[in-house]
Protein backbone atom coordinates (compact mmCIF):
# COMPACT_ATOMS: atom_id res chain seq x y z
CA UNK A 1 0.00 0.00 0.00
CA UNK A 2 0.75 3.94 -0.56
CA UNK A 3 -0.14 6.11 1.62
CA UNK A 4 0.01 10.52 1.47
CA UNK A 5 -0.48 11.84 4.30
CA UNK A 6 -0.85 15.19 4.12
CA UNK A 7 2.47 15.78 2.31
CA UNK A 8 3.00 19.70 1.19
CA UNK A 9 5.92 20.03 -1.67
CA UNK A 10 6.78 23.68 -2.28
CA UNK A 11 9.49 24.09 -5.46
CA UNK A 12 11.86 27.70 -5.06
CA UNK A 13 12.00 30.36 -2.40
CA UNK A 14 11.03 33.67 -1.68
CA UNK A 15 8.41 35.67 -4.43
CA UNK A 16 9.38 32.39 -6.52
CA UNK A 17 8.28 29.59 -4.49
CA UNK A 18 5.51 27.35 -6.18
CA UNK A 19 3.50 24.88 -4.13
CA UNK A 20 3.00 21.57 -6.06
CA UNK A 21 1.30 19.63 -3.62
CA UNK A 22 -1.15 21.64 -0.81
CA UNK A 23 -1.70 18.77 1.76
CA UNK A 24 -1.89 15.70 -0.28
CA UNK A 25 -3.46 13.06 1.42
CA UNK A 26 -4.39 9.46 -0.31
CA UNK A 27 -4.29 5.97 -0.40
CA UNK A 28 -3.25 3.49 -3.71
CA UNK A 29 -3.88 -0.33 -2.36
CA UNK A 30 -1.32 -3.41 -3.05
CA UNK A 31 -1.97 -4.62 -6.37
CA UNK A 32 -4.21 -1.71 -7.90
CA UNK A 33 -3.64 -0.55 -11.58
CA UNK A 34 -3.99 3.21 -10.16
CA UNK A 35 -4.47 6.17 -12.60
CA UNK A 36 -3.02 9.74 -10.91
CA UNK A 37 -5.45 11.78 -12.91
CA UNK A 38 -5.10 15.47 -13.38
CA UNK A 39 -4.18 18.11 -15.89
CA UNK A 40 -0.53 19.38 -16.61
CA UNK A 41 1.12 20.93 -13.77
CA UNK A 42 -0.89 19.47 -10.98
CA UNK A 43 1.46 17.43 -8.49
CA UNK A 44 0.67 14.14 -10.38
CA UNK A 45 5.07 13.97 -11.10
CA UNK A 46 5.84 15.81 -8.06
CA UNK A 47 3.75 12.62 -6.26
CA UNK A 48 5.47 9.85 -8.48
CA UNK A 49 8.66 11.28 -7.32
CA UNK A 50 8.33 11.66 -3.76
CA UNK A 51 7.30 8.15 -4.07
CA UNK A 52 10.83 7.18 -4.81
CA UNK A 53 12.64 9.71 -2.64
CA UNK A 54 13.82 11.87 -5.81
CA UNK A 55 12.08 15.02 -3.99
CA UNK A 56 11.88 15.92 -0.55
CA UNK A 57 8.77 16.41 1.08
CA UNK A 58 8.44 19.91 2.92
CA UNK A 59 6.02 18.13 5.58
CA UNK A 60 3.89 15.37 5.79
CA UNK A 61 4.20 11.53 5.49
CA UNK A 62 4.75 9.28 2.61
CA UNK A 63 4.65 5.90 3.24
CA UNK A 64 5.59 2.92 0.75
CA UNK A 65 4.70 -0.66 2.04
CA UNK A 66 5.76 1.15 5.38
CA UNK A 67 8.59 2.67 4.12
CA UNK A 68 9.78 6.08 3.89
CA UNK A 69 10.89 6.76 0.96
CA UNK A 70 13.63 9.49 2.43
CA UNK A 71 14.88 7.48 5.06
CA UNK A 72 14.44 3.82 3.59
CA UNK A 73 15.46 5.39 0.21
CA UNK A 74 17.24 2.28 -1.47
CA UNK A 75 14.54 -0.37 -0.02
CA UNK A 76 11.94 1.47 -1.51
CA UNK A 77 13.84 1.69 -4.80
CA UNK A 78 14.68 -1.38 -4.76
CA UNK A 79 10.86 -2.34 -4.76
CA UNK A 80 9.21 0.11 -7.23
CA UNK A 81 10.19 0.38 -10.82
CA UNK A 82 10.18 4.03 -11.96
CA UNK A 83 9.57 5.44 -15.38
CA UNK A 84 10.40 9.34 -16.04
CA UNK A 85 7.93 11.30 -18.53
CA UNK A 86 10.62 12.18 -20.11
CA UNK A 87 13.73 10.18 -19.24
CA UNK A 88 16.80 11.56 -20.58
CA UNK A 89 19.49 8.80 -21.15
CA UNK A 90 23.19 8.57 -22.23
CA UNK A 91 22.44 8.94 -25.52
CA UNK A 92 26.15 7.11 -26.94
CA UNK A 93 26.03 4.00 -24.38
CA UNK A 94 25.01 1.07 -26.10
CA UNK A 95 21.47 -0.33 -24.80
CA UNK A 96 23.17 -3.72 -23.38
CA UNK A 97 25.55 -1.88 -21.22
CA UNK A 98 22.73 0.74 -20.01
CA UNK A 99 21.05 -2.22 -18.95
CA UNK A 100 23.51 -4.54 -17.99
CA UNK A 101 24.50 -1.26 -15.00
CA UNK A 102 20.60 -1.21 -14.19
CA UNK A 103 20.90 -4.79 -13.84
CA UNK A 104 24.15 -4.24 -11.74
CA UNK A 105 22.10 -2.23 -9.31
CA UNK A 106 19.18 -4.39 -8.89
CA UNK A 107 21.58 -7.04 -8.34
CA UNK A 108 19.31 -8.96 -11.31
CA UNK A 109 21.33 -12.22 -13.90
CA UNK A 110 22.48 -10.77 -17.52
CA UNK A 111 19.82 -13.31 -18.70
CA UNK A 112 17.05 -11.63 -17.12
CA UNK A 113 17.73 -8.26 -19.20
CA UNK A 114 17.95 -10.82 -22.57
CA UNK A 115 14.14 -11.46 -20.95
CA UNK A 116 12.36 -8.25 -20.29
CA UNK A 117 14.32 -7.02 -23.49
CA UNK A 118 12.46 -9.71 -25.43
CA UNK A 119 9.27 -8.95 -23.73
CA UNK A 120 9.07 -5.25 -24.10
CA UNK A 121 10.74 -6.08 -27.44
CA UNK A 122 13.90 -4.26 -27.56
CA UNK A 123 15.89 -7.25 -27.98
CA UNK A 124 17.37 -6.16 -31.63
CA UNK A 125 18.44 -3.02 -30.14
CA UNK A 126 20.64 -4.22 -27.22
CA UNK A 127 23.76 -4.35 -29.32
CA UNK A 128 23.26 -0.81 -31.08
CA UNK A 129 23.54 3.06 -29.08
CA UNK A 130 20.58 4.38 -27.35
CA UNK A 131 20.28 7.19 -29.58
CA UNK A 132 19.22 4.87 -32.78
CA UNK A 133 16.09 4.38 -30.74
CA UNK A 134 13.13 5.93 -32.04
CA UNK A 135 11.18 8.18 -29.47
CA UNK A 136 8.25 4.74 -28.63
CA UNK A 137 11.36 2.32 -28.64
CA UNK A 138 13.32 4.99 -26.33
CA UNK A 139 10.00 4.32 -23.67
CA UNK A 140 10.08 1.18 -24.05
CA UNK A 141 13.62 0.98 -23.16
CA UNK A 142 12.39 2.88 -20.02
CA UNK A 143 10.03 0.17 -19.35
CA UNK A 144 12.67 -2.66 -19.50
CA UNK A 145 15.04 -0.86 -16.96
CA UNK A 146 11.56 -0.31 -14.67
CA UNK A 147 10.94 -4.04 -14.55
CA UNK A 148 14.36 -5.34 -14.84
CA UNK A 149 13.81 -6.79 -11.16
CA UNK A 150 10.09 -7.15 -11.62
CA UNK A 151 9.15 -4.83 -9.00
CA UNK A 152 6.45 -4.93 -6.71
CA UNK A 153 5.58 -1.56 -7.62
CA UNK A 154 5.44 -0.06 -10.62
CA UNK A 155 5.46 3.90 -11.29
CA UNK A 156 4.96 5.17 -14.97
CA UNK A 157 4.59 8.65 -15.22
CA UNK A 158 2.75 9.34 -18.75
CA UNK A 159 4.43 6.36 -20.33
CA UNK A 160 1.79 7.47 -23.48
CA UNK A 161 3.09 10.78 -23.88
CA UNK A 162 5.01 11.47 -27.12
CA UNK A 163 4.13 8.24 -28.83
CA UNK A 164 2.02 8.39 -32.03
CA UNK A 165 -1.78 6.76 -31.06
CA UNK A 166 -0.81 2.95 -31.74
CA UNK A 167 2.26 2.79 -29.88
CA UNK A 168 -0.05 4.78 -27.41
CA UNK A 169 -2.28 1.47 -27.06
CA UNK A 170 0.38 -0.87 -27.44
CA UNK A 171 1.93 0.75 -24.35
CA UNK A 172 -1.29 0.67 -22.46
CA UNK A 173 -2.40 -3.06 -23.20
CA UNK A 174 1.31 -3.84 -22.41
CA UNK A 175 1.34 -2.51 -19.33
CA UNK A 176 -2.05 -4.46 -18.51
CA UNK A 177 -0.47 -7.78 -19.53
CA UNK A 178 2.56 -6.52 -17.16
CA UNK A 179 0.16 -5.88 -13.93
CA UNK A 180 -1.82 -8.94 -14.36
CA UNK A 181 1.45 -11.39 -14.85
CA UNK A 182 3.57 -9.66 -12.27
CA UNK A 183 0.55 -8.92 -10.23
CA UNK A 184 2.50 -5.39 -9.15
CA UNK A 185 0.85 -2.23 -7.77
CA UNK A 186 0.83 0.08 -10.49
CA UNK A 187 0.41 3.77 -10.73
CA UNK A 188 -0.04 5.53 -13.82
CA UNK A 189 -0.28 9.36 -13.97
CA UNK A 190 -1.75 11.11 -17.70
CA UNK A 191 -3.61 13.88 -18.37
CA UNK A 192 -5.40 11.64 -21.02
CA UNK A 193 -8.22 10.81 -19.38
CA UNK A 194 -10.23 8.69 -22.11
CA UNK A 195 -7.06 6.10 -22.81
CA UNK A 196 -6.62 5.23 -18.93
CA UNK A 197 -10.11 4.00 -18.59
CA UNK A 198 -9.08 0.90 -20.38
CA UNK A 199 -7.09 -0.32 -18.45
CA UNK A 200 -6.69 1.43 -14.53
CA UNK A 201 -9.35 -0.14 -11.96
CA UNK A 202 -8.25 2.80 -9.15
CA UNK A 203 -7.87 6.47 -9.83
CA UNK A 204 -6.55 9.28 -7.52
CA UNK A 205 -7.86 12.62 -9.21
CA UNK A 206 -5.56 15.67 -8.72
CA UNK A 207 -6.02 19.39 -9.22
CA UNK A 208 -3.83 22.47 -8.51
CA UNK A 209 -1.72 19.98 -5.74
CA UNK A 210 -4.58 19.23 -4.53
CA UNK A 211 -6.13 15.79 -4.05
CA UNK A 212 -9.99 15.98 -4.39
CA UNK A 213 -10.93 12.20 -4.19
CA UNK A 214 -9.25 8.87 -4.80
CA UNK A 215 -11.14 5.26 -4.68
CA UNK A 216 -12.44 2.16 -6.67
CA UNK A 217 -13.44 3.42 -10.14
CA UNK A 218 -16.80 1.91 -9.28
CA UNK A 219 -16.98 3.52 -6.30
CA UNK A 220 -16.07 6.58 -7.62
CA UNK A 221 -18.78 5.86 -10.44
CA UNK A 222 -21.29 5.90 -7.96
CA UNK A 223 -20.83 8.39 -5.95
CA UNK A 224 -20.36 11.07 -9.10
CA UNK A 225 -23.14 9.43 -10.98
CA UNK A 226 -21.10 9.27 -14.52
CA UNK A 227 -22.28 8.59 -17.83
CA UNK A 228 -21.07 7.46 -21.31
CA UNK A 229 -22.34 8.34 -24.21
CA UNK A 230 -22.11 5.66 -27.12
CA UNK A 231 -22.53 5.59 -30.68
CA UNK A 232 -24.79 3.09 -32.05
CA UNK A 233 -25.13 2.46 -35.84
CA UNK A 234 -28.29 0.59 -37.02
CA UNK A 235 -28.96 -1.45 -39.85
CA UNK A 236 -32.30 -1.00 -39.91
CA UNK A 237 -35.04 -0.07 -37.55
CA UNK A 238 -33.78 2.03 -34.73
CA UNK A 239 -36.32 3.31 -33.42
CA UNK A 240 -36.61 -0.78 -32.44
CA UNK A 241 -33.31 -0.75 -31.32
CA UNK A 242 -33.61 2.07 -29.26
CA UNK A 243 -36.96 0.42 -27.50
CA UNK A 244 -34.78 -2.43 -26.69
CA UNK A 245 -32.08 0.02 -25.33
CA UNK A 246 -34.56 2.14 -23.11
CA UNK A 247 -35.89 -1.11 -21.80
CA UNK A 248 -32.35 -1.79 -19.95
CA UNK A 249 -32.35 -0.32 -16.18
CA UNK A 250 -29.11 1.28 -16.90
CA UNK A 251 -29.60 3.06 -19.98
CA UNK A 252 -30.86 6.83 -18.63
CA UNK A 253 -31.74 8.06 -22.52
CA UNK A 254 -32.01 7.27 -26.09
CA UNK A 255 -31.38 10.02 -28.79
CA UNK A 256 -32.33 8.70 -32.45
CA UNK A 257 -29.99 11.23 -34.56
CA UNK A 258 -30.68 10.35 -38.14
CA UNK A 259 -32.04 6.73 -39.72
CA UNK A 260 -29.38 4.70 -38.73
CA UNK A 261 -27.33 6.50 -35.69
CA UNK A 262 -28.43 6.67 -32.29
CA UNK A 263 -26.74 8.51 -28.98
CA UNK A 264 -26.99 5.84 -26.07
CA UNK A 265 -26.57 7.69 -22.23
CA UNK A 266 -25.76 4.78 -19.83
CA UNK A 267 -24.67 4.99 -16.51
CA UNK A 268 -20.75 4.33 -16.76
CA UNK A 269 -21.42 1.91 -13.41
CA UNK A 270 -23.08 -0.69 -15.61
CA UNK A 271 -21.12 -0.23 -19.36
CA UNK A 272 -19.98 -3.72 -19.08
CA UNK A 273 -23.53 -5.46 -19.49
CA UNK A 274 -24.96 -2.64 -21.68
CA UNK A 275 -21.95 -4.18 -24.28
CA UNK A 276 -23.08 -7.60 -23.51
CA UNK A 277 -26.63 -6.46 -25.01
CA UNK A 278 -25.15 -4.36 -27.54
CA UNK A 279 -22.71 -7.41 -28.81
CA UNK A 280 -25.98 -9.48 -29.26
CA UNK A 281 -27.92 -6.54 -31.18
CA UNK A 282 -24.43 -6.84 -33.33
CA UNK A 283 -24.42 -10.44 -33.38
CA UNK A 284 -28.25 -10.18 -34.75
CA UNK A 285 -27.54 -7.62 -37.26
CA UNK A 286 -29.64 -5.20 -35.60
CA UNK A 287 -26.56 -2.89 -34.70
CA UNK A 288 -23.84 -2.11 -37.13
CA UNK A 289 -21.34 -1.26 -34.50
CA UNK A 290 -21.14 1.01 -31.64
CA UNK A 291 -18.06 3.08 -29.78
CA UNK A 292 -18.61 5.24 -26.83
CA UNK A 293 -17.98 9.16 -27.48
CA UNK A 294 -17.56 10.38 -24.23
CA UNK A 295 -14.78 9.37 -21.82
CA UNK A 296 -16.08 8.59 -18.31
CA UNK A 297 -13.00 9.24 -16.28
CA UNK A 298 -13.65 12.82 -18.07
CA UNK A 299 -16.82 13.35 -16.34
CA UNK A 300 -16.00 11.76 -13.02
CA UNK A 301 -12.95 14.39 -12.90
CA UNK A 302 -14.77 17.25 -13.61
CA UNK A 303 -17.51 16.51 -11.35
CA UNK A 304 -15.28 15.43 -8.71
CA UNK A 305 -13.47 18.66 -9.01
CA UNK A 306 -17.13 20.30 -9.20
CA UNK A 307 -17.97 18.64 -6.33
CA UNK A 308 -14.57 19.61 -4.43
CA UNK A 309 -15.08 23.38 -5.56
CA UNK B 1 21.94 7.17 9.36
CA UNK B 2 21.72 5.63 6.54
CA UNK B 3 23.62 2.14 5.24
CA UNK B 4 25.76 2.47 2.66
CA UNK B 5 26.11 -0.03 -0.53
CA UNK B 6 29.79 -0.42 -1.38
CA UNK B 7 28.47 -2.43 -4.32
CA UNK B 8 26.20 0.28 -5.65
CA UNK B 9 28.75 2.39 -5.22
CA UNK B 10 31.21 0.67 -7.20
CA UNK B 11 28.78 0.02 -9.93
CA UNK B 12 28.21 3.58 -10.58
CA UNK B 13 31.91 4.13 -10.70
CA UNK B 14 32.24 1.74 -13.57
CA UNK B 15 29.46 3.04 -15.30
CA UNK B 16 30.92 6.91 -15.12
CA UNK B 17 34.18 5.83 -15.86
CA UNK B 18 33.56 3.82 -18.87
CA UNK B 19 31.05 5.85 -19.95
CA UNK B 20 31.76 9.59 -19.04
CA UNK B 21 34.96 9.93 -17.99
CA UNK B 22 36.74 7.19 -19.50
CA UNK B 23 38.12 8.76 -22.73
CA UNK B 24 38.77 12.03 -21.51
CA UNK B 25 40.88 10.35 -18.69
CA UNK B 26 43.04 8.65 -20.79
CA UNK B 27 43.70 11.21 -23.32
CA UNK B 28 44.82 13.32 -20.30
CA UNK B 29 46.98 10.72 -18.44
CA UNK B 30 48.48 10.27 -22.31
CA UNK B 31 49.01 14.40 -22.86
CA UNK B 32 50.56 14.71 -19.52
CA UNK B 33 52.86 11.74 -19.67
CA UNK B 34 54.00 12.95 -23.32
CA UNK B 35 54.45 16.87 -21.74
CA UNK B 36 56.51 15.08 -18.85
CA UNK B 37 58.80 13.24 -20.98
CA UNK B 38 59.79 15.83 -23.58
CA UNK B 39 60.40 18.30 -20.47
CA UNK B 40 62.10 16.05 -18.34
CA UNK B 41 65.18 15.46 -20.63
CA UNK B 42 64.82 19.58 -20.78
CA UNK B 43 65.21 19.91 -16.95
CA UNK B 44 68.85 17.66 -17.48
CA UNK B 45 67.19 15.35 -14.41
CA UNK B 46 67.32 17.39 -12.33
CA UNK B 47 64.87 16.92 -9.06
CA UNK B 48 65.12 20.51 -8.44
CA UNK B 49 64.48 22.15 -11.75
CA UNK B 50 61.26 19.55 -12.44
CA UNK B 51 59.84 21.89 -10.14
CA UNK B 52 58.52 24.10 -11.90
CA UNK B 53 57.56 21.49 -14.99
CA UNK B 54 55.51 19.70 -12.45
CA UNK B 55 53.49 22.99 -11.18
CA UNK B 56 52.98 23.57 -15.02
CA UNK B 57 51.71 20.08 -15.67
CA UNK B 58 49.62 20.08 -12.72
CA UNK B 59 47.47 23.32 -13.61
CA UNK B 60 47.16 21.80 -17.15
CA UNK B 61 45.74 18.77 -15.74
CA UNK B 62 43.70 20.27 -13.17
CA UNK B 63 42.16 22.61 -15.39
CA UNK B 64 41.04 19.81 -17.97
CA UNK B 65 40.06 17.56 -14.31
CA UNK B 66 37.46 20.61 -13.49
CA UNK B 67 35.89 20.88 -17.00
CA UNK B 68 35.41 16.56 -17.31
CA UNK B 69 34.34 17.46 -13.94
CA UNK B 70 31.64 19.42 -14.72
CA UNK B 71 29.85 16.95 -16.83
CA UNK B 72 28.13 15.97 -13.54
CA UNK B 73 26.28 19.62 -13.69
CA UNK B 74 25.12 17.62 -17.27
CA UNK B 75 23.95 14.92 -15.04
CA UNK B 76 21.84 16.59 -12.64
CA UNK B 77 20.40 19.51 -14.66
CA UNK B 78 19.37 17.12 -17.54
CA UNK B 79 17.74 14.69 -15.37
CA UNK B 80 19.87 12.06 -16.70
CA UNK B 81 20.77 11.34 -12.72
CA UNK B 82 17.23 10.55 -12.34
CA UNK B 83 17.68 7.50 -14.64
CA UNK B 84 20.41 6.18 -11.89
CA UNK B 85 18.81 7.46 -8.88
CA UNK B 86 15.14 5.49 -10.04
CA UNK B 87 17.38 2.38 -9.11
CA UNK B 88 18.27 0.88 -5.67
CA UNK B 89 21.29 3.45 -5.27
CA UNK B 90 21.30 6.46 -2.50
CA UNK B 91 22.02 9.78 -3.60
CA UNK B 92 24.86 9.67 -0.78
CA UNK B 93 25.97 6.66 -2.83
CA UNK B 94 26.04 8.15 -6.21
CA UNK B 95 28.07 10.87 -4.77
CA UNK B 96 30.51 8.64 -3.36
CA UNK B 97 30.96 6.66 -7.22
CA UNK B 98 31.62 10.55 -8.81
CA UNK B 99 33.81 11.57 -5.95
CA UNK B 100 35.79 7.98 -6.34
CA UNK B 101 35.39 8.21 -10.20
CA UNK B 102 36.67 12.33 -10.02
CA UNK B 103 39.05 13.38 -7.47
CA UNK B 104 39.70 10.11 -6.52
CA UNK B 105 41.01 8.18 -9.89
CA UNK B 106 42.17 11.53 -11.57
CA UNK B 107 44.72 11.59 -8.56
CA UNK B 108 46.07 8.31 -8.94
CA UNK B 109 45.97 9.12 -12.51
CA UNK B 110 47.91 12.28 -12.37
CA UNK B 111 50.83 10.72 -9.70
CA UNK B 112 51.03 7.94 -12.88
CA UNK B 113 51.10 10.38 -15.55
CA UNK B 114 53.91 12.43 -13.40
CA UNK B 115 56.11 9.52 -12.13
CA UNK B 116 55.61 6.93 -15.39
CA UNK B 117 57.63 8.99 -17.91
CA UNK B 118 60.08 9.50 -14.79
CA UNK B 119 60.48 6.00 -14.43
CA UNK B 120 60.83 5.31 -18.08
CA UNK B 121 63.34 7.90 -18.93
CA UNK B 122 65.35 8.17 -15.48
CA UNK B 123 64.81 5.62 -12.68
CA UNK B 124 67.24 7.14 -10.43
CA UNK B 125 64.94 10.34 -10.06
CA UNK B 126 61.89 7.74 -8.56
CA UNK B 127 64.16 7.29 -5.78
CA UNK B 128 64.76 10.86 -4.91
CA UNK B 129 62.52 12.25 -2.40
CA UNK B 130 62.52 15.53 -3.79
CA UNK B 131 60.96 14.53 -7.07
CA UNK B 132 57.51 13.63 -4.56
CA UNK B 133 57.24 17.51 -3.19
CA UNK B 134 55.99 18.61 -6.06
CA UNK B 135 53.84 15.94 -6.78
CA UNK B 136 52.39 16.26 -3.16
CA UNK B 137 51.74 20.34 -3.63
CA UNK B 138 50.21 19.47 -7.06
CA UNK B 139 48.29 16.93 -6.07
CA UNK B 140 46.58 19.17 -3.55
CA UNK B 141 45.83 21.26 -5.78
CA UNK B 142 44.13 18.82 -8.41
CA UNK B 143 41.98 17.48 -5.68
CA UNK B 144 40.71 21.22 -4.34
CA UNK B 145 40.28 22.13 -7.70
CA UNK B 146 38.49 18.77 -8.68
CA UNK B 147 36.06 18.82 -5.56
CA UNK B 148 34.97 22.59 -5.95
CA UNK B 149 34.24 22.36 -9.35
CA UNK B 150 31.45 19.22 -8.42
CA UNK B 151 30.35 21.51 -5.63
CA UNK B 152 29.53 24.21 -7.79
CA UNK B 153 28.61 22.03 -10.51
CA UNK B 154 26.04 20.43 -8.42
CA UNK B 155 24.88 24.08 -6.94
CA UNK B 156 24.77 25.31 -10.61
CA UNK B 157 23.13 22.31 -12.84
CA UNK B 158 24.28 23.65 -15.63
CA UNK B 159 27.67 22.66 -17.82
CA UNK B 160 28.62 25.79 -19.21
CA UNK B 161 27.74 28.08 -15.34
CA UNK B 162 30.21 25.61 -14.15
CA UNK B 163 32.68 26.09 -16.56
CA UNK B 164 32.03 29.71 -16.61
CA UNK B 165 32.53 29.64 -12.40
CA UNK B 166 35.50 27.15 -12.48
CA UNK B 167 37.60 29.12 -15.19
CA UNK B 168 36.48 32.37 -13.00
CA UNK B 169 37.75 30.74 -9.70
CA UNK B 170 41.23 29.43 -11.61
CA UNK B 171 42.04 32.70 -13.41
CA UNK B 172 40.00 35.48 -13.50
CA UNK B 173 39.42 36.35 -10.10
CA UNK B 174 43.53 35.47 -9.15
CA UNK B 175 44.07 37.96 -12.45
CA UNK B 176 41.80 40.40 -11.19
CA UNK B 177 42.55 39.88 -7.61
CA UNK B 178 46.07 40.84 -8.11
CA UNK B 179 45.79 43.68 -10.77
CA UNK B 180 43.42 45.54 -7.98
CA UNK B 181 46.23 44.36 -5.18
CA UNK B 182 49.07 46.11 -7.23
CA UNK B 183 47.11 49.44 -8.37
CA UNK B 184 46.59 49.48 -4.45
CA UNK B 185 49.77 49.25 -3.63
CA UNK B 186 51.23 52.09 -6.55
CA UNK B 187 48.45 54.30 -5.68
CA UNK B 188 48.12 53.69 -1.81
CA UNK B 189 51.77 53.45 -1.79
CA UNK B 190 51.51 49.94 0.22
CA UNK B 191 53.96 47.54 0.58
CA UNK B 192 52.37 44.00 -0.35
CA UNK B 193 55.59 40.99 0.71
CA UNK B 194 55.81 38.07 -1.60
CA UNK B 195 54.44 35.91 0.85
CA UNK B 196 51.66 38.19 0.74
CA UNK B 197 50.98 37.68 -2.76
CA UNK B 198 51.72 33.92 -2.66
CA UNK B 199 49.24 33.84 0.13
CA UNK B 200 46.93 35.59 -2.13
CA UNK B 201 47.45 33.29 -5.40
CA UNK B 202 47.29 29.87 -2.99
CA UNK B 203 43.97 30.32 -2.08
CA UNK B 204 42.83 30.00 -6.36
CA UNK B 205 46.54 27.67 -6.93
CA UNK B 206 46.95 26.08 -3.44
CA UNK B 207 50.41 24.39 -5.54
CA UNK B 208 52.12 27.97 -5.74
CA UNK B 209 53.36 28.10 -2.08
CA UNK B 210 56.03 25.29 -3.17
CA UNK B 211 58.12 28.34 -4.81
CA UNK B 212 57.65 30.28 -1.29
CA UNK B 213 60.88 29.65 1.26
CA UNK B 214 59.15 30.49 4.24
CA UNK B 215 57.92 27.15 6.10
CA UNK B 216 54.90 28.60 7.17
CA UNK B 217 53.49 29.57 3.79
CA UNK B 218 54.34 26.01 2.53
CA UNK B 219 52.25 24.62 5.31
CA UNK B 220 49.55 26.91 5.03
CA UNK B 221 48.96 25.57 1.28
CA UNK B 222 48.77 22.23 2.38
CA UNK B 223 46.95 22.73 5.05
CA UNK B 224 44.27 24.79 2.63
CA UNK B 225 44.57 22.54 -0.11
CA UNK B 226 44.14 19.08 1.88
CA UNK B 227 41.90 20.48 4.83
CA UNK B 228 39.92 22.76 2.49
CA UNK B 229 39.43 18.77 0.11
CA UNK B 230 38.82 16.71 3.08
CA UNK B 231 35.73 19.79 4.04
CA UNK B 232 34.57 19.70 0.47
CA UNK B 233 34.04 16.14 0.84
CA UNK B 234 32.12 16.27 3.87
CA UNK B 235 29.94 18.86 2.35
CA UNK B 236 29.38 17.12 -0.82
CA UNK B 237 28.48 13.99 0.96
CA UNK B 238 26.30 16.17 3.46
CA UNK B 239 24.32 18.30 0.21
CA UNK B 240 24.26 15.25 -1.66
CA UNK B 241 21.07 14.44 0.16
CA UNK B 242 19.42 17.63 -1.08
CA UNK B 243 19.32 16.81 -4.24
CA UNK B 244 16.85 16.77 -5.78
CA UNK B 245 15.94 15.71 -9.79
Amino acid sequence: MIEFRNVVKTYGSGKRRVTALQGASFIVPSGALAGFLGPNGSGKTTSLKLMVGLLRRDSGEVSVKGLDPEREEREVKALTGFLPERPVYPLSVRVEDFLRHVARLRRVPWSDVRRIARLVGIDKYLDKPIKAMSRGYLQRLGLAQTLLSQPEILLLDEPTANLDPIARMEMLELIATLKRDLGATVIISSHILPELQLVIDYAVFIHRGVVIDYGRLDELSAKYGAVTIYEVKTSREPRRVAQQLIGLEHVKGVLIKDDNTLEVHVDSRASTEVHHVLDELVSEGLVLSYEAKSSYLDQLYRRAVETAG
Amino acid sequence: MKRISLDAILAQTDFIVMNTLGKALITLVILVSVLNGVFLPVTGFDPDATKGTEVFLGVIYTLMAALMLTGIADEVGTGQAMIYLVQPITKREYMAAWLLAGPALLGVSYIAAILIPALVLSPRLVTKPIIYEPVIYTLGELLYIALLTLFLSLLLRNKSRAVFAMLSFMFLIPALGLLILGILSSTLGLHISDEVLTVFTSIFHPAVVIFENDSMVRVFGLLYSYGGSAALVALLLKYSERIEV
